[in-house]
């Protein structure tokens, strides 16, 4: 079960709804059943891997309350490093045996399987457990408190990652009574997200999927392009559309998470952009990694060596939040290229070069598409097929493979992709720039959502659940 | 002047749509459209509607004031927009019923729909023995190949009445589904001819309509509340209630790809003998999949002797036979190719254990059956679906074991009565 899906929307949320409203009243009793419903959520999605959450959360709440700090970061990253990247490992090991001749020497890879939501809440983990050590926040007694902010079913798959303030502080004032401001627009943002989902990010997804998009499938400039903003708007559309969805079954709870986008695609530098993609993700990466290595390196090489500083941290920041997106070369590189951009972006301030926005724009837009060829090639022979497609060394395209897109649905899906990215009205809140406070704006929004139940039917999971 | 950009696109993807979905055509001459086109092209109109109300609601104006007061008006709103919309297409869809997934069928159904739709065939042939007077005494299950089978044949050459129920795809669940609802009627069948598809026994489940609930195991029972309820919440259903509502009831229409008798047995469209070709070709490759297995279907086995073990119970007899294949795949193919050799070994092994614990159960292999086998494109569609002359010497062919079958079942029958 994901939030997006016919068993959630019509029966497991308007159930928990009703009975987070109905049968509770007192917010200890309404955090109980958040966990509870936390906890049905995940056993019905992926109910294997419970124990694993529940262990890893009382121990992360324990070793916080001794004080152990490193020993539950070292957990938390032990059970991500086993479950998400050792079997990376076992591959680049028996590589490194294959190409020394010792093909006897090669380890098998194990099957565990990917835990729902492993890289999401290790981090939520981590970030409570560093927090702790910083003194930003005392180490909690409240058991129950930790664990619904661990499991927490809206975001348990895909985040938004928030912090254990933040969040746990609203459990203590859950409103006893629906605040009709609050349900509309949490309302108003899960409809936005579910028609970005399965209208938008859907229909691109499945072009995206079909034998088109493979070494023999497209030849040309034109559909190389094609294919890459596809791939942009789907990543886009459809982890936004995840997040705006999460935003709005959890304030139908009273609970506000913190947002992961704001229209990135109107950023005009890498640097813009990294504060408006998967905020909570670069937030995260910023507050615990980037700003205390940088500090730690202009402490060891001093001020004369500021720029190499923050080079080196851009660079190492980047391969992590690469690596953390998937273990495969093609993640690292992507994150390593990032890293290049922001390095490029700082040294150029720096010179106070001014560009005008009408051609900076463009050049960092392009730069961002290059990054998502990187990102979505699933090996070296398409990468490279991509690439020299990209830079016309295929010609322009094929007439016939031309029309075939042109009629495919994905175009006018992409077209509208677009055209709410270049408004900047691809944002749920953007929702409330228009006609919020009529009725029949509410009316529409009811009948769009319930329409695109209907074509929630495809095999096509949430992007960033896989990460 | 954001709100302008919206508007102009809306008005181009109106273009669009009646472009490159030919709804001129489709308007004009619906008997050019086959149900795929059909099918296909209403799901498109329907995506592109929902995609221009999306871009539509963003020309929306900015509302001057917010009034907080109108809260609750505004959730209101939307849920009246949410379930009124939900409810009246669910209730539509439900009413039409496209895919047979309910008891009842209000509008005249569509027969191109039950070749495609694995629950309408099934809802459709189960409709149909229901509106049976008498309960047959023989019943014919199997999947596409026995459905051309001719019960009238059958009731010639034995005299008893006869319903086919051979489905498309028909494999174990469905044996042991109809076979438990045929057999916990007031009156049952005295003889079941089950034609088995792959010598494996892995057929994979098709979904089955709700009215066959009372006699799936638990877990299907599960998985076909869960099939029922998203195919009810489907772009394919609303698709498919447009196409029953609209073009089923036009008047010039494509011939439909197979109508049934009320006996059950489905009468196919003529092909051309260069459709045979394609079809063959195409076929024979799924053939060499499932002629080919390393052990047989586990739940495939069971559900076999399941039905096997129900029957004795009921004192009907079971006449299991495999359908003649082309020929020409055997030459192609090698009839001796050691991985299709292991796995009709293992079949054959299987039914004879059956064969030796089961005294209500007969067997009869006709898939090198020469007569038919021979014939080619006079007597198949392709590789192994019977043109109707085919299916009448299978028949023939049969009728030995059926009166046998049907002297085991009335001696029993008889013998129990009599005590």
């Amino acid at each position: 079960m994901t939030i997006a899906s016919h068993v959630f929307l019509l029966i497991f949320l308007p159930l928990a709804a009703f009975a987070y409203y109905g049968l509770f009243r007192r917010p200890r009793l309404k955090m109980f059943f958040l966990l509870f419903a936390s906890y049905a959520f995940y056993a019905l999605a992926d109910w294997k891997f419970l124990p694993l959450l529940l262990a890893l959360s009382f121990f992360t709440f324990l070793l916080a309350r001794r004080g152990w700090i490193g020993a539950g970061v070292a957990l938390n990253l032990g059970a991500l490093a086993l479950f998400k990247y050792l079997n990376f490992g076992i591959e680049g090991y028996n590589a490194a045996m294959t190409a020394l001749g010792l093909s006897g020497a090669v380890a098998k890879a194990l099957e565990l399987g990917l835990p729902l939501g492993i890289s999401f809440y290790v981090f939520k983990h981590i970030g409570y457990l560093l927090d702790v050590q910083r003194g930003r926040i005392p180490a909690t007694s409240d058991f129950w408190a930790f664990a619904t902010f661990s499991a927490y079913f809206p975001q348990i798959s895909a985040g938004p990652i928030s912090g254990f303030q933040e969040t746990a502080e609203q459990y203590a004032s859950l409103p006893d009574r629906p605040r009709h401001d609050q349900i509309y627009s949490g309302l108003l943002y899960l409809s936005m997200g579910l028609t970005k989902k399965v209208l938008i990010a859907d229909s691109l997804g499945t072009l995206l999927a079909s034998s088109t998009n493979s070494v023999a499938g497209f030849a040309g400039a034109i559909p190389a392009w094609y294919i890459v903003l596809a791939y942009t708007m789907q990543l886009y559309f459809d982890f936004s559309g995840y997040t705006d969805m999460v935003l709005g079954v959890s304030m139908l709870f009273g609970v506000t998470l913190p947002p992961n986008f704001n229209s990135p695609y109107l950023a005009t530098n890498p640097g813009e952009f990294w504060e408006r993609w998967h905020m909570s993700l670069s937030n995260w990466f910023n507050y615990y990694l980037f700003s205390p290595m940088s500090r730690s390196l202009l402490r060891k090489w001093g001020a004369q060596k500021r720029d190499q500083a923050q080079y080196v941290a851009n660079l190492t920041t980047m391969s992590l939040v690469g690596l953390w997106h998937g273990a495969g070369l093609s993640f690292i590189f992507w994150g390593l290229y990032h890293g290049l951009l922001l390095n490029f972006n700082a040294w150029w301030k720096r010179r106070n070069i001014n560009i005008p926005t009408w051609i900076g724009r463009p050049i960092f837009l392009f730069s961002i598409l290059l990054g998502w060829a990187f990102f979505m090639s699933p090996d070296s022979e398409y990468l490279i097929h991509l690439f020299k497609q990209l830079f016309g060394l295929g010609g322009l395209g094929d007439t016939a493979l031309l029309l075939e897109l042109a009629q495919n649905f994905a175009t006018p899906a992409l077209v509208v992709a677009l055209l709410l990215t270049a408004t900047g009205l691809s944002e749920a809140s953007s929702v409330f720039n228009v006609g919020q406070y009529r009725v029949w704006y509410a009316l529409f929004w009811g009948v769009l959502a319930a329409l695109s139940l209907f074509l929630l039917g495809g095999q096509i999971q949430f992007l960033y659940v896989q990460f | 002047m954001k709100r302008y950009w919206f508007l102009a696109f809306g008005l181009l993807l109106i273009g669009y749509a009646a472009y490159f979905n030919n709804l001129a055509v489709f308007v004009a001459h619906p008997e050019r459209i086959s149900y795929l086109r059909y099918d296909n092209t209403i799901r498109e109109i329907a995506r592109l509607a929902i995609l221009l109300m999306f871009a539509l609601i963003f020309v929306a104006r900015p509302a001057s004031t917010n009034p907080d007061d109108l809260a609750r008006r505004r959730v209101s709103g939307w849920n009246l927009g949410f379930w009124g919309a939900f409810l009246m297409v669910v209730g539509l869809i439900v009413y039409v019923n496209p895919h047979g997934m309910f008891s009842w069928q209000f509008l005249d159904s569509s027969s191109t729909m039950a070749a495609y739709v694995p629950t309408a065939a099934r809802s459709d042939k189960v409709t149909l023995f229901n509106k049976l007077e008498d309960t047959p005494d023989i019943l014919i299950l199997g999947s596409s190949r026995a459905i051309t089978i001719p019960a009238a044949r059958v009731l010639e050459n034995t005299g008893r009445p006869t319903f086919n129920m051979a489905v498309n795809g028909g494999g174990p669940l469905d044996f042991i589904t109809f076979g438990r609802f045929v057999l916990s009627q007031e009156e049952t069948p005295q003889v079941l001819i089950v034609e088995l598809v792959e010598p494996g026994l892995d057929i994979e489940d098709k979904p089955m309509p709700i009215t066959m609930m009372p006699y799936l195991d638990a877990d299907k029972k599960l998985e076909t509340a869960d099939t029922v309820f998203r195919d009810v919440v489907s772009l394919q259903s609303l698709s498919d209630t447009v196409y029953q509502l609209t073009y089923a009831r036009l008047s010039q229409r494509p011939p439909p790809v197979m109508v049934f008798l009320p006996d059950g047995s489905g009468v196919r469209a003529e092909i051309a003998e260069e459709s045979y070709r394609a079809a063959f070709l195409r076929v024979a490759q799924n053939l060499n999949r499932t002629n080919k297995c390393r052990q047989l279907n586990e739940q495939g086995m069971a559900r076999l002797e399941g039905l096997a073990a129900l029957a004795l119970e009921t004192k009907t007899a079971l006449l299991f036979y495999r359908s003649p294949i082309s020929a020409e795949y055997w030459e192609v193919k090698g009839s001796d190719h050691p991985d299709i050799a292991r796995c009709e070994s293992l079949f054959l092994a299987f039914i004879s254990d059956l064969t030796t614990m089961y005294p209500n159960l007969f067997f009869r292999d006709l898939t090198r059956y020469e007569p038919v086998a021979s014939l080619g494109w006079e007597g198949f569609y392709d590789i192994h679906h019977l043109k109707p002359n085919a299916a009448q010497l299978v028949v023939d062919e049969l009728t030995p074991e059926i009166i046998k079958a049907i002297d085991w079942a009335s001696a029993e029958r008889i013998r129990v009565e009599g005590q």
